[in-house]
Parts: C-alpha cells; structure tokens; sequence
C-alpha cells in the first residue's frame, strides 16, 4: 500500500519545468500583443506601427475602444480608433487597455466542473481596478498596478487548464476542508497559484516588480516587498471584501500588517477606493467577460 | 435607529443632513451633526478638500433592518477565517461602515 501512495504524490508534484513545458502549449498571444508585453518596461518603441497592427485585429480593437470610452476614463468625447486612444489618454494607458483585452480573451474557458470562469475574472477585474485606486492614493503607477491586479492569480488559470484533473482534487479538498485554495495547491500539488503566476510572467517577461506582484501576493510577511506587492494584496483583500466575484464561498485572506502599513488606508480613504471600484467595475466586466 | 450613510461630497445635494460632526484634520468641526447642506456649503467643503460626508438618508426602517442583517451575515461569513486578526476585524468595520453606515458588530 505504501508504494502506492507515495507514486500517487509523485504524480501530482508538479515542477517549473513541467510548467514552462505546458506554459508553451497555451494558446499564443498574437504577434502584436507579444511585442506590446514585452515592451511594457521599453521606452523606446514604435507607436504608429504598432497601433496599425492593432488596428488590423477587429475585435481587440472594438473591446479596446469600447474599455477607452467607459467610464473608467471619463472621456467627454468618444474616441473612435486606436491612433486617437493613443493620442487622448497616452501610449501606457492603451497598451494596458489592449494587452487586457487579449489576456483575457486568450484563455478558453475550460470544461471544469468546480472552477468557474465567471467568478474568476470578476475577482481579476476587480482587484485590477481596486489596485489603480491604490496607487493612484499613494501616487504609485497606476497602469502598472492595474495590469498586476488582472493577472495576480493567472496561475490559476495555468493549474485548471493545463491540469485539470489534479485541480478538481485541489478544489474538492478546498470545498471539504473549507481552507483556502492556496493551502489545498500546496498540499496536493506541492506548488501553488502564486508560484505558478510567477513562472507565467516571466515567461512573457513583465518587469520584474509585476513579477514579484504576482508571485508574494498572498505572503503574510511584505517587509523586504516593493509597493506594487502591497498594492495588489490589499486590492486583492479589498475586493474580497466587497463581495464582487459573485463566489458564494469566497474567502477573505488574511491581511499583511507590512503591506496595510504602507498603503495608510484610512477609513475615509478606503470608502472612497470601495465607491471608485464598485463604480467602474460591472461596466469593464460587461465589456470583458460577457 | 438612525440611518447614515457616506457619501462622496461630489454626489452630495442641498437639503441633506449631515450625520456625523464634520471635522477638519485638527479637529475643528466644519460642520456640526444636524446641520443641512446648502450649494454654498458643499462648494466650500470642496475646497478645503473634503471628499467624503456622512449623510441622514431617510429609507424604510425596516428595510434598513433588513439590509444590516444581511451585510452583517455575508460579512461574517467572507472574514470566517480571518475574523480575528485586528487588522481583519478593522476591514470589516470600514466594510461595513461603507455599506450600512455603522461598524461591524
């Protein structure tokens, strides 16, 4: 019998270069998009060529301009193409717009029973647009912060698609135990979404503060984390709080003393993140996910 | 019972009654409890930087029950495991103060 149980624990362990191994076989981003990620932390960079490109993909560029119009930015006058976006509300701004866009359109929904899509990107919307308000309260970039938000659980998406069987065992344990799902990863497949996310946003080499965003997100202990970190654990915490994932068995995560420190939320403020959030997040979810 | 809730001051109209003393970062009160609102008096309050007011808003009392069950329930149940940290238990008073107007209890 024993044998048997430590080969069952073998075969669920799962290790970065089985990650990578199956980080490959997601489906690619197009051409344009890759340049756009890879770019995120270049100055340098040839903006009509690129809004061209984008231009020549029809829906990333309707869902782009329908995100530009919304009252995320409150914009007096429609923007009507990729070029004026550009010219209106900045080269960073569009580039977080489109490569949003294409994230989120990129990952099929899967044929799970127990990992709904729906709450998932609710949650990722969500904490996005909580994680702007913070850095827009503690004068941090807001852009950066707002693409850290989106993708901080994205290895989750990796775990349920690329291995699905061994998640439904996290997600039964998680449903059984009433835990969080990172303590279920960590004990049935030995790594966990954090992790996993770490691995995915090198591999699309963000800037390396995105990196550690998404990799020390649920870490208790922040002191040696840079701001983006604190940024989207407590926008992460926030947005649990608020209730927005439509997730009946949500979980609010713990709170890090080093990260609350840093962001000097008071009571005044945080009303003011929940109202903003609350206020710009069912409309980008209706352009995103619906 | 009385019923308050926060308000951005953008969103805020003459007539309103403030609910809650509204001071100042030393400690002056701007406006006391009781007083309403005017165009005058919100222009003024946006210049010194206010953002945020508590406002008496007149709805069902028992609605108002109601409502204060249920965000107190949910809340109880999203912080099941984390209810006892201060900082935790501090979140859930900004939540619920957000929502309903008075702190978790």
């Amino acid at each position: 019998m024993f044998p048997f149980i430590v080969s069952v624990k073998n075969m669920n362990n799962i290790l970065d270069a089985d990650i990578i191994k199956k980080i490959h076989e997601l489906p690619a981003l197009s051409a344009v998009v890759t340049e756009l990620l890879s770019s995120i932390d270049h100055e340098e960079i040839d903006v009509d060529s690129i809004a061209t490109k984008i231009s020549h993909d029809q829906a990333l560029t309707a869902k782009t301009l329908r995100l530009a119009n919304s009252s995320f930015y409150g914009m007096q006058h429609k923007i009507n193409s990729i070029q004026e976006a550009i010219a209106i509300l900045g080269f960073r701004s569009v580039r977080t717009l489109i490569t949003t866009t294409a994230i989120t359109g990129s990952f099929a929904r899967g044929h799970t029973s127990r990992f709904n899509f729906q709450s998932f990107w609710r949650h990722s919307i969500a904490t996005a647009v909580c994680a702007k308000q913070l850095a827009s309260h503690v004068k941090a970039n807001q852009d950066y912060a707002f693409t850290a938000g989106l993708l901080h659980d994205i290895g989750k998406l990796v775990l349920v698609t690329r291995y699905t069987e061994q998640y439904e065992q996290v997600m039964l344990q998680r449903a059984e135990q009433d835990s969080y799902i990172l303590d279920a990863e960590r004990a049935i497949l030995t790594t966990d979404h954090a992790a996993v996310g770490k691995v995915l946003t090198a591999y699309w080499k963000f800037p390396e503060d995105m990196q550690n965003a998404v990799a020390h997100h649920h870490d208790i202990d922040q002191a040696n984390e840079g701001m983006l970190t604190a940024i989207v654990h407590i926008a992460d915490i926030l947005t649990h709080a608020l209730d927005l994932s439509e997730d009946e068995e949500a979980l609010v995560p713990v709170i890090s003393c080093s990260a609350w420190d840093k962001l000097r939320l008071t009571q005044e403020i945080s009303a003011k993140v929940f109202r903003e959030t609350e206020k710009q997040f069912e409309e980008i979810c209706q352009i995103l996910i619906n | 019972m009385s019923n308050i809730r926060q308000l951005a001051l953008e969103q805020a109209e003459a007539g309103m009654q403030i609910a809650v003393d509204l001071k100042d970062s030393n400690g002056n009160i701007l406006l006391p409890s009781g007083a309403s609102l005017t165009d005058a008096s919100i222009k003024s309050l946006l210049r010194r930087g206010v953002t945020e007011i508590s406002i008496v808003c007149e709805e069902e009392p028992v609605d108002q029950h109601l409502e204060q069950e249920r965000v107190r329930n949910r809340l109880s149940k999203l912080f099941r495991k984390s209810h006892a940290g201060e900082l935790d238990r501090l979140l859930m008073d900004y939540v619920s103060f957000y929502r309903i107007g008075k702190k978790y209890e």
